[in-house]
């Protein structure tokens, strides 16, 4: 009895190693390479399945829904595209758009400006460009909670570093930034420039590092100014690079954590964009609407994938 | 068959097949609902078991209640342990996903705010009724702890004529000033009604050395909402909706206009800037004045009552609220919980008693007052206060607040910008139709 089961089980493990090696062989035949990569690579198929395709695919699904979180009963409660019908009447989502473009036109071409701008500098400093590298970047790792509480501190109309300042400069009236309508966008849309001018300027000046200097040099030789070689050499050649940074600031939501930490959409709702209006709607007003957000949040992704678009075909290399 | 397909025809499927069976696997799970819990009909077995009492306490109120000498000492007289625990992040997510799963860790919480939370904590299944465990409990002098909580309060911690929360202490908006630029104004009480407190706001600005005469701590509570019940004995409308529209509001709002417009009142300061010490008087949450007298000395601070319209004419009162201390749904010692709540409140337990009345202030028992407050020159405010607040209109339990402010705030805003025309009437006309556009967007009852 013990031998015949000994038998059994050594040929049930001869039957799956034959079998692990067939697998092996047929796999590497079709150029599939070793199945043991896909066990190493696993993990994080899981992990990304778990924290991001699978919030993806619940979101969607959740956006043809009118889930409330207040009626958890209400989860599967599908009603077709009745959000995105809603939307079309809605008129802080048409107010929250307006605000989220005038956001995007005060951040992205500032921050692109000044991180180009520092970049080119730090690329022709002899001495100490570790140091500067690091100093541009400080901003970008403080947590954004930090940074928009010491904005909030900055900005205050009558003790703030700023205004106190200002006062003593001569100026006896500063603006309420982040009371008044006509400021409280752009001080919050500076809060982003400063967080975020770091990581663009390290892009930058990998792609300036990349740029072959005999390029320069020829073109010195060639009598070309510095603004020729600049405009003529490095422009084009970081065009890869602007491309990347256009994309990766592409996102319609921008503004939301700024609004919620310090204005909560105010002055008169002159900071109240796309995305907090979002957040607002999921977690703080009446029965928190998650569907009708999520449906918001698919427009938002829909309006931002074409944004990116734009941008491939506008700068694409031909 | 598998052999012909290519790469990419076999992910597709593999993504295609992952993703029906996740879709399969999101069946509708039951969540607990008010309705769900299950109502005990016959009267809980009382008893303070060895089973320990797992309590989640906001760190404020924590030291506001003096939450660790009365651990203590229910640790010590009682065999069920207290296991105290402190939030972080979102607690009612929290508490609702745990509650979904079935992995619920405390018992209760301390606190919720009522009335405007307690609809929606009750309808998301967060809370249930205590009066049946309040009923049945052998806690010393228990059953005197419910009967003595001031009418008003006792009737705004209840909702659909079941008792959620065991009260701690009641918020509500009065004045705070500092005495040394008011005493320099002629004003060594309370200025009780609007025309006092511009009166003495016009005298700081003259006498001033940069103080700021008037603020408020927050909008719309501090400002419009509290001089509305100043000023109507209506302030809630038929929708249970504060009355924006009415004439008390407007002209709240005209008075505050023309407080900015002479640079008497800072709108853009709140109780941050109160705190820093340049301010004469702000409307506040009513422990303004009592947080400055901690930094600045006891002497250089007063805390007091509301403001009024009329003099001698209280109207609606105050809006105020309550700090409850609640039960949790699915809670696993819901009777151990309670019978905490009630000793911690309870007559005997002194030491938060007096920790309430000199710190949060304003606590909800009359065996509170006249223990601590009757009699303390340095407390009568509160008596003044709370005796207001026993003839005041609550606010009503119902899921209005979060849209009411959301609209209300912005059109405020408007009202005080100087560089905009001045149409309080027109402004918060649209910002009713606001509040009516979301309040029909909510789930029919």
């Amino acid at each position: 009895m013990a031998s015949d089961q000994t038998l059994d089980t050594t040929s049930r493990v001869a039957t799956l190693r034959t079998f692990g090696r067939v697998l092996q062989r047929e796999l590497r035949a079709k150029g599939w390479g070793n199945p043991f990569g896909y066990l190493f690579i696993l993990p994080a198929m899981l992990l990304y399945g778990v924290f991001s395709a699978w919030p993806i695919f619940r979101g969607f699904i959740m956006s043809f829904t009118d889930y409330r979180f207040l009626y958890p009963d209400s989860r599967w409660d599908f009603n077709g595209i009745q959000n995105f019908v809603d939307m079309f009447s809605d008129q802080w989502i048409g107010h929250g758009l307006i605000i989220s473009i005038k956001w995007t036109l005060l951040v992205q071409p500032t921050v692109i400006i000044v991180s180009l701008l520092l970049a080119v500098l730090i690329s022709r400093v002899n001495h100490g460009q570790g140091f500067y590298r690091w100093i541009v970047y400080l901003p970008t790792i403080l947590p954004i909670a930090v940074t928009l509480l010491m904005f909030g501190q900055f900005y205050n109309a009558r003790f703030g570093f700023l205004n106190v300042n200002l006062r003593n400069l001569g100026i006896d009236n500063p603006p309420r930034w982040l009371n008044d309508t006509r400021w409280a966008l752009p001080a919050l849309a500076f809060t982003d420039v400063w967080r975020g001018f770091g990581f663009p300027t390290l892009l930058f000046l990998i792609g300036i590092y990349n740029i072959n200097s005999e390029i320069y040099e020829a073109a010195a030789i060639d009598g070309a100014t510095a603004w020729h070689q600049f405009w003529r050499i490095t422009m084009p050649l970081l065009k890869p690079t602007f491309l990347l940074i256009l994309v990766l600031g592409s996102g319609i939501a921008g503004g939301t954590e700024p609004a919620l930490i310090l204005t909560s959409g105010g002055p008169q709702n002159a900071t109240r964009s796309i995305g907090l209006y979002l957040y607002q709607v999921a977690f703080t007003l009446g029965d928190m609407r998650l569907g009708y957000s999520a449906a918001v949040g698919l427009l938002l992704g829909i309006l931002s994938a074409l944004l990116s678009l734009f941008w491939f075909r506008l700068l694409k290399e031909r | 068959m598998v052999d012909k397909w290519t790469r990419r025809q076999f992910l597709g499927a593999a993504a295609a097949t992952s993703a029906v069976v996740a879709l399969a696997a999101c069946k509708p799970t039951a969540a607990p609902t008010a309705e769900a819990v299950e109502k005990p009909t016959e009267p809980v077995e009382a008893s303070v078991t060895a089973d320990d009492i797992n309590f989640l306490c906001r760190t404020d109120i924590y030291q506001a209640y003096a939450a660790e000498a009365a651990v203590e000492a229910w640790n010590a007289e009682f065999p069920a342990k207290v296991i105290v625990d402190e939030p972080a992040g979102d607690l009612t997510q929290k508490v609702q996903a745990a509650q979904a799963a079935g992995d619920l860790v405390w018992d209760g919480y301390s606190v919720m705010e009522g009335p405007w939370a307690t609809m929606e904590w009750v309808e998301r299944g967060l809370i249930q009724p205590l009066d049946a465990y309040v009923e049945a409990s052998q806690i010393p002098n228990a059953d005197k702890v419910v009967p003595s909580i001031i009418e008003t309060i006792r009737e705004s911690a209840s909702y659909q004529d079941k008792l959620y929360g065991i009260p701690g202490n009641c918020g509500s908006v009065g004045l705070a000033w500092m005495t040394e630029p008011l005493e320099a104004a002629g004003y060594t009480d309370q200025p009780w009604t609007w025309d006092e407190v511009y009166d003495a706001a016009k005298k700081v600005q003259e006498g001033s050395t940069g103080t700021v005469p008037f603020a408020v701590a927050c909008r719309s509570l501090c400002d419009l909402y509290a001089l509305i019940w100043s000023a109507t004995d209506s302030p809630i409308d038929e929708d249970g909706v504060v009355d924006i529209r009415g004439e008390a509001s407007i002209a709240a709002v005209t008075w505050f206009r023309k407080m900015i417009e002479e640079d008497l009142f800072d709108w853009t300061l709140g109780f941050g800037d109160w705190l820093k010490g340049d301010i004469a008087m702000i409307h506040s949450y009513d422990v303004a004045g009592t947080m400055n007298q901690q930094t600045f000395g006891m002497d250089a601070a007063r805390q007091g009552v509301g403001i009024y319209r009329e003099p001698d004419d209280l109207k609606a009162g105050v809006p105020f609220w309550i700090n409850m201390s609640v039960l949790f749904n699915q809670a696993a010692n819901p009777t151990g919980m309670v019978d905490f709540f009630l000793w911690w409140f309870g007559p005997d337990n002194k030491t938060t008693g007096k920790q309430i009345t000199e710190v949060a202030a304003k606590p909800c028992y009359t065996y509170t007052y006249e223990e601590f407050v009757a009699g303390n020159a340095d407390q009568q405010w509160q008596q003044e206060a709370i005796d207001i607040i026993a003839d005041s209109t609550w606010f009503p339990v119902n899921r209005t607040w979060g849209i009411m402010n959301t609209h209300v705030g912005p059109a405020l805003e408007k009202c005080y910008d100087l560089g905009q025309p001045f149409e309080p009437e027109q402004a918060m006309e649209e910002a009713y139709d606001n509040i009516k556009e979301d309040l029909a967007q909510l789930r029919e009852e």
